[in-house]
Parts: structure tokens; sequence; C-alpha cells
């Protein structure tokens, strides 16, 4: 009978709580009949969940609702500008690319022009070496009154300019 | 016995009226228009979500924290998180489901973050709970009382509210849902994230609790009841 009361108690929150199905309840309701201490507490646990309803409830402040869809409103603000923002930064790694094919192009367009210039002012030499008539050869190419500058284009060029 | 109707789908059933004082028809397909509209940052939509459910919200807050000002920022706290998650939101449960659990979830994390048991020391006690209200207004709403009859309710009134807020924050939530809102103990564990039968422990151990804190208003009502 003691075990079985005490079973009972646990199952009296739910009983009042309308928590137990059918069977369980008509077995509850029928232990609580036969015994004056279950029914006794289980009167108390009424009271005691009718005491509770002296716990009052706040009423809704006039101008709540307008106050949070304010801020939301404000949120959602910050919420665009950080989107604007982060997809600016997602932006950022294709200035990088751009940027680094950019320079990394002129940087190689010179390397490649000096190795060019390189060359040609070997095969320019190697032209001047091997005819070993400067002045003949200037003469040809009438650079005798100019620079070795224009010289130079005019080797570059050769063929080019012969009618002058 | 039931307390109070089901509140999960019908937040101010129990309550008898809809929360923005005027009637319109609300459903599952209107709900989760709004929740889609909101999570395109829709503020008309979001305003009557809040209109429909802040009574409700406002008043679990409340209940737990037993402060009027917290409260307040609290349910604004809760609201926030609906209109940034909405996106997120399905509509598989009804709406109120999913806002009693985005709500639950912040209550006890404030808790938590407090550190305490989120039990606000400076309106406990003071027969004023969050000082700004009378606390038998909504209870004991019926016949004007005697003066004596209404000191007595102030401080029955402050003693329950006391004996709930030093109840442990979970054990307090689910008394909270339970009684005020009227929730069957499946919603509840849905709402805290746990099991029904560990619902059905937490308000067994707050019913012990509280009756060891309330015997003497229970004496003096069964005396005089009797």
């Amino acid at each position: 009978m003691e075990w079985e009361c005490t079973r009972v108690r646990k199952k009296l929150g739910a009983l009042r709580d309308g928590e137990v199905g059918p069977q369980v309840s008509a077995g509850l309701e029928d232990h609580l009949r036969g015994c004056e201490r279950c029914r006794s507490e289980f009167e108390t646990m009424k009271r005691l969940w009718g005491l509770l309803g002296a716990y009052p409830e706040q009423e809704v402040p006039s101008g709540f609702s307008q106050r949070v869809v304010a801020r939301a409103e404000a949120l959602s603000e910050k919420r665009r500008f950080a989107a604007w923002w982060s997809w600016r930064w997602q932006l950022a790694p294709l200035s990088w690319a751009t940027a680094v094919v950019f320079f990394g192009g002129l940087l190689m367009g010179g390397i490649l022009f000096e190795a060019w210039s390189a060359r040609m002012n070997k095969r320019l030499a190697s032209y001047f070496a091997s005819t070993h008539q400067p002045y003949e050869f200037e003469s040809s190419y009438g650079l005798t009154e100019q620079s070795f500058v224009d010289g130079y284009w005019n080797v570059l060029t050769v063929g080019g300019d012969e009618e002058t | 016995m039931r307390w109070a109707g089901n509140a999960l789908g019908r937040p101010d059933e129990h309550r008898g009226e809809p929360s923005n004082g005027r009637e319109e028809s609300w459903s599952e397909g209107l709900e989760a228009s709004l929740m889609a509209k909101i999570g395109r940052g829709d503020p008309e939509a979001f305003r009557r979500v809040v209109e429909r459910y802040q009574r409700l919200v406002l008043n679990l807050c409340y209940r737990f924290t037993g402060d009027c000002e917290a409260s307040r920022d609290i349910a604004q706290e809760i609201f926030l998180k609906v209109y940034g998650s909405a996106s997120s939101y399905r509509p598989y449960a009804p709406l109120a489901s999913w806002i009693y659990r985005v709500a639950v979830n912040h209550c006890l994390n404030h808790v938590r973050d407090r550190g305490r048991n989120g039990l606000l020391t400076e309106s406990l006690g003071s027969g004023r709970p969050g000082g700004s209200r009378d606390p038998t207004r909504s209870v004991h709403s019926a016949p004007p009382a005697s003066p004596e009859e209404e000191v007595s309710r102030k401080e029955a009134a402050a003693l329950v509210r006391e004996a709930v807020l030093k109840l442990p924050a979970r054990q307090r939530m689910a008394v909270v849902l339970q009684r005020y809102h009227g929730m069957r103990y499946v919603e509840i564990a849905r709402a805290m994230d746990c099991s029904v039968g560990a619902v059905e422990s937490l308000l067994v151990r707050a019913t012990d609790t509280l009756r060891q804190s309330l015997s003497h208003l229970l004496t003096t009502d069964e005396g005089g009841s009797s």
C-alpha cells in the first residue's frame, strides 16, 4: 500500500494537469477514492496550483510593437550594410587578381623586352665585328653623321630605309 | 483537470481576446506567408506577428524573470531573434511553437548568462513585482474586496511570486509554461528541448518546492475554505 501511494503521488501532478491516459487516470482515481492521505495530497496540489494564479500577468506597454518593429528595421539596415560590405570584400580577391595580372604583365613585358634588346645588341655587335668595315657599313647605311642609336635602329630595320 | 487551454497556435485564446484587440483571420498558411515576408524584410508582416504574440512572449518573460523592465527588454530581443531567423522558419509546426522555443531558449540563456538563477533581488520581496503595478489586479479581478482582503491578496501574490522566482530556472520555466500558458507536457518538452518524462520530473520537483515555500498560504487557504 505504501509503495503504491508513493507511485501514485508521483503521478498526481500529471493527473492534475490532465496528462495521464484514461486507464492510468481511472486507476489513480480509484486509488484516491480509497486512500485518504493521497486524496488529501491531491487536493493540496490542486490548491497549490490554484494559488499560483496569484502571480499576475503583465499588460503589454503601449507602443511595444512599434518599438520592436523600429528596432528590427534598424537591425535590417545594419544587415543590409553588412551584406553590401561583405559583397565588396567578396570582390577583393578579383581586384587583387586583376592587379597581379596587370603588374605581372608589365614585369614580364619588361623582362622580355630586355632579353630581346640584349639579343639585338648582340646581333649588332657581331655584325660590326664580322664586317671589319665600320666606315663602309656606316656610309652604306648613311650613318656617318648619325648617332649610334640611329644606327642601331637602322640595323634593326635593315632593308627598310634603303631609299634614304 | 486542465487549467487553461492549449496555447499553441492560439496564443491568446486562454486570455479571451486577440492581443491586438481586433479580430483577424489567422491560419497556419497566413503564418507561413508572414514569416516568408519577414524573411524578405517586410516590416508590416513583422508588426502583425509581434502584435499577435507580444502578450504571450512578454508574460512568459515576465513570469520567468519577475521584472517588468527586464522582461520587456528580453521580449524585444526575442522578437528580434524571430525577425533575424525568420527565413529559417519551416511551417511544420504552428508559429507559436517555434516562437515558444526561441523564447524559452533565450530566457534560459539569459539566466545562464546572469550566472545566478535569474532572480532579480531588487524586486523580490518588495511586494511590488517590477515595481510598477498591482500584482493582484489580473488575478482576483472579480468583486471589489475589503481593505483587509486586498492586503492579504497582495501579500499572497508577493509570496507566490517569490516562491516561483526561487525555483531553479528549468523548473520555473516548466511551471510557467504549464500553469500560465496552459501547454501540454509534450509541447513543453518540445519548447525546452527535453523529454516528456523530464518535464514531468521538473514539475514534480517544482511542486514539492512550491509546496514547502507556500505551506503557510496553503494552511491559511485550507483553514479559510473549510
